[in-house]
């Protein structure tokens, strides 16, 4: 019956204080229930109500046991090999710009990772900053032989490449991990210096300048819960989700990045280091030469990775 | 037939423990030893201690079910006749049974798909799927303790729930 | 039918369930699966059932189950336990009730290395009980004071009963354990008052031990310093953030298993009786998680916890008056029902109501395991008892309840404190590195 009210079954596995909660899924499920009168609402199961972690999110939303879920791309980077290429530096310099990058090239490029489900939301967060204890990073040299915390495994041979020694470890390590000298930097995007995280705590410096990597987000809906949709509610969601609503989440999100920044140039816990462009040079052309590396041996694997390398940083 | 049985699910459990349990408390020390010492951690030794605790897991319910380890609330312990007791014991464990097939099925079925819904350890990217075709085999045979049981119980003998 | 009529006939064949002795775990299994089956679909809930059950078992921060049980197990068998209860016997047995006191600081230092009151219970029985008799003790002291002090293996670090807690509730293994510490501590005053109370009054409970010459008692000291070690290492290094409790179990078990080889004391038949051991609690463990994480995400579904949520908060009894309620409840529920299978039953409802109150979670966990610790003990089902009458066969369990409630009441006192003071819980967790 149409006639009934339907509720749609929304998952993540963040607490509903997270900022994506509060600036995303909340909001969306408000305005759907105004765009439709009500007929069609939104469930928001949080803290992984409907199924614990974040590896299994986009096997839950094929499978049906939520209507739509949110979920990290690099928990399963195999699935998504062409989209992670838009996680590479020197794709843009703020979250805004990466997803801008990445929706250009969608349609031609990596809609085809998609098509078990309706994509409602693909985003990016902002590049990554290098955070160290003890020693500013400026140069090249200083660098060398740092533990360096990275937050997915492809970005070790990266940071390798600057001759640190790249170290894979959850977000929620990195806070004791650095105060206890386990690593002695942090990759990791800029708002991290600030609540949940507080690298600024245990960090001494944040350096900017270097291409930074960024984090890829999505959204997605079940196929068989949308195509059970009339056509004006498949309307009403899809004026609620798509490319400008990824743009614009990102760029709220990228604003709490700019803050933590502003903050560290006025020196408040943190100093900020901006590394001199002749300097950065050198960093970029070494991670250059990595990810021109991973993109050749993608190509071999049968994706056009180099193409869609050079399509996004146009 | 039981007897038998419980060889086995023992003779599983002791050796795969031993031999999972010191390799789970050596990785964790090699790996705090090379980080604190030598500052230089295992690339990976967290996915490979989740790869012990797979095993150790697998190896051990069958185990703990015939040792008595699964916590049972007990009500009404007197309150009926011990043939009546008994059948309903029979239809508990059937029940149980089933469930454990279910899992255990759907588990190889999960391995079969982990590589579709890219399932992997979080650092070395190493399929899930081995890891679940093992955790598949112990509940698997925790089915199969339950189904002698519910046979045994059926010839009238009674189950004893012995372990060390 | 809507969800929620679905939801109580669940709750109804879980009940059932359970009168009919059906493990907690697998009726938890069965319940969400087939209750989620019913409200999302064949597929969703084959997806959930496999998913939650391989997310549990290959979590890899519970790899601190096993290696604490581990850790537990060898301390267990290699005589630590034997040179705590010396130490303490040694200082303090010349002392009314004096034997007890032992008991019990034996216990809470056992404590520090096992993670399970029964545990605790055993190995602190099958020494301390000989020794009591011996001293002429009254069975209704000695017993209740090894079931009660073995209680303080869930309160004080390490602790399954938190690691459980902690899972289910997303908060810090680690956190939870630093704040067990000070009211493990408060609770072992409490009980050591207790057996003063008792024996001020009974004398002939609990007379007085020989008295120790200096010379044993520095020699007691030493012997117990290895085990005092072991414990600052684990639990002092998740303290100050050198590693997580994770990798401080995998380093105190490694350090007792080379202290168990070191002083001859690990033979193959204690080996396999530790490993087998070890293997069995933590496939309870793994197997309540996995029942819980099947049966919550259909809780979830038909919105019953937040309706009684919804319900409890909107009562005109004030956050306090919610909180006294809850804590009333699970004392009652204590009584008779285990206290793995209390915890994951309840929590799908409660934590989202602390939550709601604007409760500290972290002080709750503890606040929960003391409650725990009151079902151990108290009848008509009290695990401990039945794990002490298992050491002493021929005291009655009459008697042994009867030793009990003195301490059953410090537990109170202890709790009240803790509701009156949560700072005893929170200033731990709250001065750590993490
Ligand atoms: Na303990
Ligand atoms: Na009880």
């Amino acid at each position: 019956s149409t006639a009934q009210a339907k509720e749609l079954k929304l998952a993540h596995f963040m607490p509903p204080v997270h900022h994506l909660h509060k600036a995303m899924f909340a909001p969306m499920a408000k305005d759907l229930a105004a765009a439709t009168n009500g007929k069609l609402t939104m469930k928001i199961y949080s803290s992984g109500a409907l199924g614990k972690g974040p590896v299994q999110q986009y096997k839950r939303v094929v499978q049906g046991v939520a209507d739509i879920a949110f979920g990290v791309l690099v928990y399963t980077p195999r699935l998504f090999p062409k989209t992670m290429i838009a996680a590479n530096p020197g794709v843009g310099r703020t979250s805004t710009e990466v997803t801008e990058k990445m929706w250009k090239i969608y349609d031609k490029h990596l809609a085809d990772e998609y098509k078990k489900t309706k994509l409602l939301a693909l985003f990016a967060n902002w590049p990554s900053v290098l955070i160290s204890r003890k020693k500013p990073i400026k140069t090249l040299a200083d660098i060398k032989g740092m533990k360096l915390r990275v937050s997915s495994p492809a970005d070790v041979p990266l940071v390798n490449s600057w001759g640190a020694v790249g170290i894979h470890m959850s977000v929620t390590k990195t806070y004791t991990a650095m105060q206890n000298g386990v690593i002695d930097a942090i990759q990791i995007a800029p708002s991290a210096l600030q609540r949940p995280w507080k690298l600024a705590e245990p960090g001494e410096y944040v350096s900017q300048g270097v291409k930074g990597v960024a984090s890829l987000f999505f959204v997605m809906m079940n196929k068989q819960s949308w195509d059970g949709l009339s056509s004006s509610e498949q309307a009403a969601i899809s004026k609620l989700t798509g490319k400008a609503a990824s743009i614009k989440v990102s760029t709220t999100w990228g604003g709490a990045d700019k803050k933590a920044l502003a903050a560290a140039k006025a020196g408040k816990q943190i100093q900020l280091v901006t590394i001199d462009p002749a300097e950065a040079a050198k960093f970029d052309a070494a991670s250059d030469k990595a990810v021109r590396a991973a993109l050749a041996k993608a190509d071999k694997s049968g994706i056009k990775a180099t193409e869609i390398y050079n399509a996004l940083t146009q | 037939m039981i007897d038998r049985l419980d060889h086995v699910v023992r003779f599983l459990a002791l050796w795969v423990g031993v031999l999972s349990l010191l390799a789970l408390t050596l990785v964790t020390v090699i790996d705090v030893t090379l980080r604190t010492v030598f500052n230089s951690p295992i690339h990976g030794g967290g996915d490979i201690a989740q790869f012990f605790l797979i095993i150790v897991v697998s190896a051990s319910i069958a185990y703990s079910g015939r040792s008595g380890g699964q916590v049972v609330v007990e009500l009404f312990e007197n309150v009926a006749s011990e043939a009546i007791l008994r059948w309903v014991d029979v239809v508990i464990k059937f029940i149980g049974f089933l469930m454990l097939m279910v899992l255990s099925w759907h588990l190889v079925i999960s391995g079969i798909d982990a590589l579709e819904f890219g399932e992997s350890s979080g650092t070395l990217q190493i399929s899930y799927a081995p890891f679940m075709y093992t955790a598949a085999f112990g509940i698997f045979l925790y089915a199969v303790v339950l189904l002698v049981e519910i046979i045994q119980l059926m010839r009238g003998q009674s189950i004893e729930y012995g372990g060390d | 039918m809507s969800v929620t009529a679905i939801g109580f006939i669940g709750l109804f064949f879980l009940f059932l369930f359970l009168v009919l002795r059906m493990p907690v775990a697998m009726a938890m299994l069965v319940v969400g699966f087939v209750g989620t089956w019913v409200v999302n679909g064949t597929v969703p809930a084959l997806t959930s059932l496999s998913g939650e059950a391989f997310e549990i078992i290959s979590f890899s921060q519970l790899t601190v189950v096993p290696l604490f049980v581990l850790m537990g197990n060898l301390a267990g068998v290699s005589g630590m336990s034997r040179d705590l209860y010396n130490a303490a016997y040694k200082w303090i047995g010349h002392f009314r009730g004096g034997l007890a006191s032992a008991t019990i600081v034996g216990c809470a230092g056992f404590a520090a290395m096992s993670g399970s009151s029964i545990a605790a219970a055993v190995t602190m029985g099958r020494v301390a009980l000989p020794e009591m008799k011996r001293f002429k003790y009254s069975d209704s002291l000695a017993t209740g004071s090894v079931a009660a002090g073995g209680t303080l293996g869930i309160l004080i670090p390490p602790s399954t009963g938190m690691i459980i807690y902690a899972i289910l509730t997303e908060q810090s293994i680690g956190r939870l354990f630093m704040a067990g510490i000070l009211p493990g501590l408060l609770l072992t005053g409490l009980f050591l008052i207790a057996i003063y109370i008792v024996t001020k009054r009974n004398p002939e409970k609990g007379p007085a031990g020989p008295r120790a010459t200096f010379k044993e008692r520095l020699a007691s000291l030493r012997a117990a310093g290895t085990i005092v070690s072991v414990v600052l290492m684990t639990i002092g290094g998740i303290y100050l953030g050198w590693f997580t409790p994770v990798e401080a179990a995998g380093v105190g078990a490694f350090m007792v298993l080379v202290i168990a080889l070191y002083r001859k004391e690990l033979n193959w038949p204690k080996a396999k009786f530790v490993v087998l051991q070890t293997l069995r609690t933590t496939a309870t463990v793994f197997m309540i998680l996995i029942g819980a994480h099947v049966f919550i995400p259909f809780m979830a579904l038909t919105e019953i916890p937040e309706d009684l949520v919804t319900f409890l908060v909107g009562l005109d009894v004030g956050n306090l008056g919610v909180l006294i309620i809850i804590l009333l409840t699970y004392i009652v529920l204590g009584t008779f029902l285990e206290g793995l299978a209390m915890l994951v039953l309840t929590l799908p409802i409660v934590y989202p109501l602390i939550l709601q109150l604007g409760l500290s979670p972290i002080w709750f966990g503890v606040v929960v395991v003391i409650v725990l610790e009151m079902g151990l003990i108290s009848p008509p089902v009290g695990v401990n008892v039945f794990v002490v009458r298992g050491i002493a066969p021929d005291v009655p369990m009459g008697t042994i309840f009867r030793g009990i409630w003195p301490f059953w009441f410090a537990m109170a006192a202890c709790l009240a404190i803790l509701v009156a003071f949560p700072d005893i819980a929170l200033i731990l967790p709250n001065t750590m590195f993490d």
